[in-house]
């Protein structure tokens, strides 16, 4: 095994300055269990470092670190599927299913951040990564380019977010908005 | 921030929710990748130990049963199990490659990557993969149980219902899997029609 290129090292060491909380959020948003979660973050750590190897700078570096580590999320939902009996959800579906505290609007942020990792654990892989992508501040382009899916379905599907998180969370008018 | 759309209060509440930061140095990483791929190598998952309990049962039941057509039940079941074995290894091998290649292309579209795992999973549950089980696990068990019925003719109506309860067993596998396999085609025509523009 290699010990790693100076620049394969600069550029994990680049990458983690620059998304490691991103990182963490996402891996919370995958992953319900600590402990599970600690590997899967470990899982994370160790592609990305392996995947600057072969970076072409033929996309940015945000794309490249959000690629990675959806992609070894994705496996990870993947390789659970079968202990985890919860069926995952599409946006569409998810629309329609109610909560039980759906009727009390979130009272402050933490309980906001709980129900929308609530929400996100209960979608399927795509939906999930374009509601953490939305939630992390990107933009319909940049959503696109990291998931592969066309930038009119992502707008699409970025409607359907803002509005279910309007109806779960501000519906009841008590959050400043 | 999104230019579509106005600031959004739960992405506020979202990036500034507590985190503890997960840290891992340079060196811990390599002596990981070191640990992990040794591990990667050891692994084995669970079908295998099915697989080759069930090859060790059935080696001990040919020289256990002196009967003709036992024996050759036990050899076709340890030929199915074997071959059971080799697409276990398989499906991990392929498996273990698109992890791999998660890990190592960043230049993959998530849905790209989404799509084939859904391909992968597909595969295991129709069309060749599910009916060469099928066709191979079958016999064996069957061979067995007549040549059972043989040697113990008074224990027919035993034997005869545990054929049947193998039989159905096996035929309720078909409309399973193939339930399965088309729930995972579902998600991958929805993940190629995202993949188009609207």
């Amino acid at each position: 095994m290699s010990n790693g290129k100076p620049a394969q090292n600069d550029l994990y060491e680049q990458a983690i300055a620059a998304y490691g909380p991103a990182i963490d959020r996402l891996a919370r948003s995958y992953e319900a269990d600590s402990e599970e979660r600690q590997d899967l973050l470990q899982e994370i750590h160790l592609a990305l470092w392996r995947s600057f190897e072969g970076f072409d700078s033929r996309c940015s570096l945000r794309t490249w670190v959000y690629r990675v580590a959806h992609n070894v999320a994705t496996s990870h939902v993947i390789r659970h599927r079968r202990t985890n009996s919860r069926t995952l959800l599409s946006l569409d579906a998810l629309e329609g299913v109610q909560d039980k505290n759906d009727s009390e609007a979130a009272a402050d942020r933490h309980e906001v951040v709980q129900q929308l990792l609530t929400l996100v654990q209960r979608l399927r892989p795509i939906d999930r990564q374009i509601m953490l992508l939305y939630l992390e501040g990107m933009d319909a382009t940049s959503i696109g380019e990291i998931t592969g899916v066309s930038p009119g379905n992502v707008f699409t599907k970025m409607h359907r977010i803002k509005s279910i998180i309007a109806d779960r969370f501000w519906k009841g008018g008590r959050h400043e908005r | 921030m999104s230019d579509e759309f106005s600031p959004d209060p739960a992405q506020d509440a979202w990036q500034n929710q507590n985190v503890a930061p997960f840290h891992m140095s340079l060196d811990e990483i390599r002596r990981r990748i070191k640990q992990l791929d040794k591990n990667m190598r050891k692994r084995k998952p669970i079908g295998y130990a099915i697989c080759l309990t069930g090859i060790a049962l059935n080696i001990l039941s040919f020289f256990l049963f002196p009967n003709l057509i036992q024996r050759i039940g036990c050899v076709l079941t340890v030929v199915a199990l074997g071959y059971v074995l080799y697409q276990i290894r398989l499906y991990h091998l392929n498996r273990k490659e698109a992890a791999t290649t998660a890990a190592r292309k960043g230049s993959a579209a998530s849905a790209e990557f989404y799509r084939s795992e859904l391909q992968r999973l597909r595969d295991f549950t129709c069309g060749i993969w599910l009916w060469s089980r099928l066709v191979i696990i079958v016999p064996g068990p069957l061979v067995f149980m007549i040549g059972l019925q043989i040697a113990y003719p008074k224990a027919a109506s035993i034997v005869y219902a545990e054929m049947a309860f193998f039989l159905i067993l096996a035929a309720l596998g078909i409309p399973l899997n193939l339930r399965i396999s088309r729930k995972y085609q579902r998600e991958i025509n929805e993940l190629e029609s995202l993949q188009r523009d609207q």
